[in-house]
């Protein structure tokens, strides 16, 4: 977590924290096809320093779909030929209300 | 005791070999007493590892007849006397021969019960693993008890129709006139399965052919198109008109073998632009009814395309492939009707997100809302611009992407995707209900409805990247002209071959002649080609 790059000291990685107390730590550039992170890290917030968000509304089942997400987009985010991310059914209602809660919606790929 | 439950008495490791052991030379038994494993600590106790508690799997039991002597167990497992009083057994179970390991043997078989059968199952430690309680998470859909679409009676009728068509063979279905207000799936799926009676005759062999399927749905109250006329690949000649359909389904695109689609008198008001596709490659495909119907409108006919090269470079960049018609080289018999469509407008594009909320000033009236003659005029837009709400322009630009490419990449978004398993999934209808109850985001619940319908019905694909969208974020209207081609050749009295070729337009009124198709694109980079007319470079026809 020492990794640091030019802008501002800040790590290359952030910690994200479900409900349930899991944390994952992802890639900072990974985060930002989320709003809501990518909102938590602008504006001199503290988890902007800190590095560390809290989702409090997120089960750690759920937010390591979605981590998986963010890799899985940061990945292919310049790729034309993108497969498709495996998403079990149990959980894909969650995930809608996950993804609609970080603003994960359709963009500019 | 004084074990924890649920322990039986311990076993005492045997002090002597038994003595058939020692006795027989030259036959290798299996023993325990060589390997005597320890007692089993207090811990393990709850082991159901069975040697420490039958008697009938060990090893030596088919010696029963050389009088061994079984000194470590009495009777099978249940009658083990279980330490705590809270265990199967109870506190009525006999102590005594357990207690005593010396206990003489009674020399009865008890029959195996079979219970240590599956100890495979049995002995895993799954349940050990310490794990916190998962926190609660939405409460799980209840198991919903599919209801038996019943029949309406003018649908069993139908089905009658339906069955005797298809074993009698009869190529023509004519559903026409009865009164169906809606037609269930399994009415019309054994058409897939008809085959029609071939052609025998003398000399000529057995060829089976393929079916060609005509189908006459018109003149009833149909408000939605029947989805399982998607599968009836063989489907030739389609009628609905004189119905109440609102809106065609993009899937339509998939029945290749249409000749015929009669799509009139509806309350249609625009076609999928996947139509487009199917009049223009479809290989026979003569004749199109589409007027009258509700059709949107544009407000003013004054953006034209220059001529043919603006419109191909248009459709080549927003369509991935250039006109189609006389370019196609296909094989299309003697006589042959072709369409093609002249680009003449086309409306601002409506951006939304995928639940459904619209960020641009464009907006096209909503699906419940009557139209009358000024609300269903829509606007238009230069081919050379592309209003882009300046949501949608800050986000580009906080991406660090502000050029627009017409290529788009990466992947769906995360909520996309996870609409689309959801609306595949096996209770899907339930789904929404769920999003509805309280403490959830109920404003999820009708995009994720209209998701259902549109995969029910098909699904969709973008019109620029050609990826599935079950929730697409760009919509806009091309305004065309549809234009049938009829070639006949004729062979004259000399010999020589002429063609006749008749152009028409697809109706000859002003107010019908612009067909309003839907283009729709999976992310806000899916947008029509914006022309720029110096750029325009000549493309060779094909």
């Amino acid at each position: 977590m020492d990794a640091t790059n030019g802008n501002g000291g800040a790590s290359k990685y952030i910690t994200l924290v479900s409900k349930d107390g899991f944390e994952f730590v992802v890639l900072r550039e990974a985060t930002l096809c989320s709003d809501y992170i990518r909102g938590m890290l602008r504006n001199n917030m503290t988890e902007a320093r800190t590095g560390r968000c809290e989702l409090q509304d997120i089960n750690g089942v759920i937010l390591e779909k979605v981590v998986e997400y963010f890799h899985y987009w940061y990945k292919y985010r310049d790729r034309e030929d993108v497969p498709d991310m495996e998403i079990p059914v149990e959980n894909c209602l969650e995930l809608v209300v996950a993804a609609d809660y970080l603003g994960m919606d359709s963009k500019p790929h | 005791m004084e074990v924890d439950e649920p322990t039986l008495s311990s076993l005492p490791v045997p002090d002597e070999l038994p003595a058939f052991i020692t006795n027989v030379p030259g036959v290798r038994k299996r023993s325990r007493g060589y390997y005597a494993p320890p007692p089993p600590s207090p811990g393990m106790s709850s082991s159901s590892d069975p040697a420490y508690f039958s008697s009938d799997d060990d090893p030596a039991l088919d010696n029963y007849l050389q009088g061994r002597r079984k000194r470590r167990y009495v009777g099978s497992w249940f009658d083990q006397v279980p330490a705590s009083s809270d265990s199967v057994m109870g506190d009525d179970a006999d102590p005594g021969p357990s207690s005593n390991p010396r206990h003489k043997r009674h020399l009865k078989r008890q029959p195996d019960s079979g219970v240590w059968v599956g100890q495979d199952a049995a002995t895993d430690t799954d349940g050990d693993i310490d794990l916190p309680p998962l926190a609660a998470r939405l409460p799980l859909p209840l198991p919903v008890v599919k209801r038996i679409p019943r029949l309406s009676s003018e649908e069993q009728r139908a089905q009658n129709v339906v069955l005797a068509c298809v074993d009698d063979g009869r190529e023509d279905v004519d559903l026409s006139q009865m009164g169906l207000a809606s037609i269930a799936d399994s009415v019309l799926e054994p058409l897939a399965g008809l085959t029609p009676i071939p052609v025998v005759e003398k000399d000529v062999p057995f060829v089976p052919r393929d079916p060609s399927l005509k189908l006459f749905l018109g003149n009833n109250q149909l408000s939605r198109f029947p989805s399982a006329l998607l599968d009836l690949q063989h489907l030739t000649v389609l009628s609905l008109r004189n119905n109440k359909l609102a809106e065609l389904p993009p899937a339509i695109a998939k029945l290749k073998n249409l000749t015929t689609l009669n799509i009139a008198n509806n309350r249609l008001r625009h076609l999928p632009g996947e139509l487009i596709d199917l009049m223009e490659s479809a290989i026979g495909f003569h004749t199109l009814n589409i007027h009258p119907n509700s059709f949107f409108q544009p407000k003013d006919r004054r953006y034209f395309l220059a001529d043919d090269l603006m419109q191909h470079e248009y459709e080549y960049r927003t369509r991935g492939s250039g006109i189609h018609g006389f370019l196609v080289d296909r094989d299309r018999g003697e006589n042959f009707t072709l369409f093609t469509t002249a680009l003449r407008a086309r409306t601002p594009v409506q951006f939304s997100n995928s639940a459904g909320h619209v960020l641009s000033k464009f907006i096209f009236p909503e699906k419940t809302q009557r139209l009358t003659d000024s609300s269903k005029q829509l606007e238009t837009e230069d081919f050379g611009s592309l209003v882009i709400p300046q949501t949608v322009k800050q986000h580009l630009e906080s991406l660090g992407d502000s050029k627009r490419s017409f290529q788009p990449k990466g992947p769906s978004s995360l909520l996309a995707t996870a609409m689309r398993v959801a609306a595949r999934s096996k209770d899907a209808e339930s789904l929404p209900n769920f999003l509805r109850s309280d403490g959830c985001p109920s404003h999820l619940a009708d995009p994720l409805e209209r998701a259902i319908v549109v995969d029910k019905m098909g699904g969709q694909h973008c019109t620029v990247c050609k990826r599935e969208t079950l929730c697409p974020v760009t919509e806009w209207i091309e305004f065309r002209e549809i234009r049938s081609t009829t070639v006949e050749r004729m062979t004259s009295a000399e010999g020589t071959t002429e063609a006749r070729i008749r152009h028409r337009n697809i109706s000859g009124r002003e107010d019908e002649a612009w067909v309003p198709f839907l283009r729709r694109g999976c992310s806000w980079a899916c947008t029509p080609n914006v022309l720029d007319s110096s750029d325009v470079t000549p493309h060779t026809m094909l």
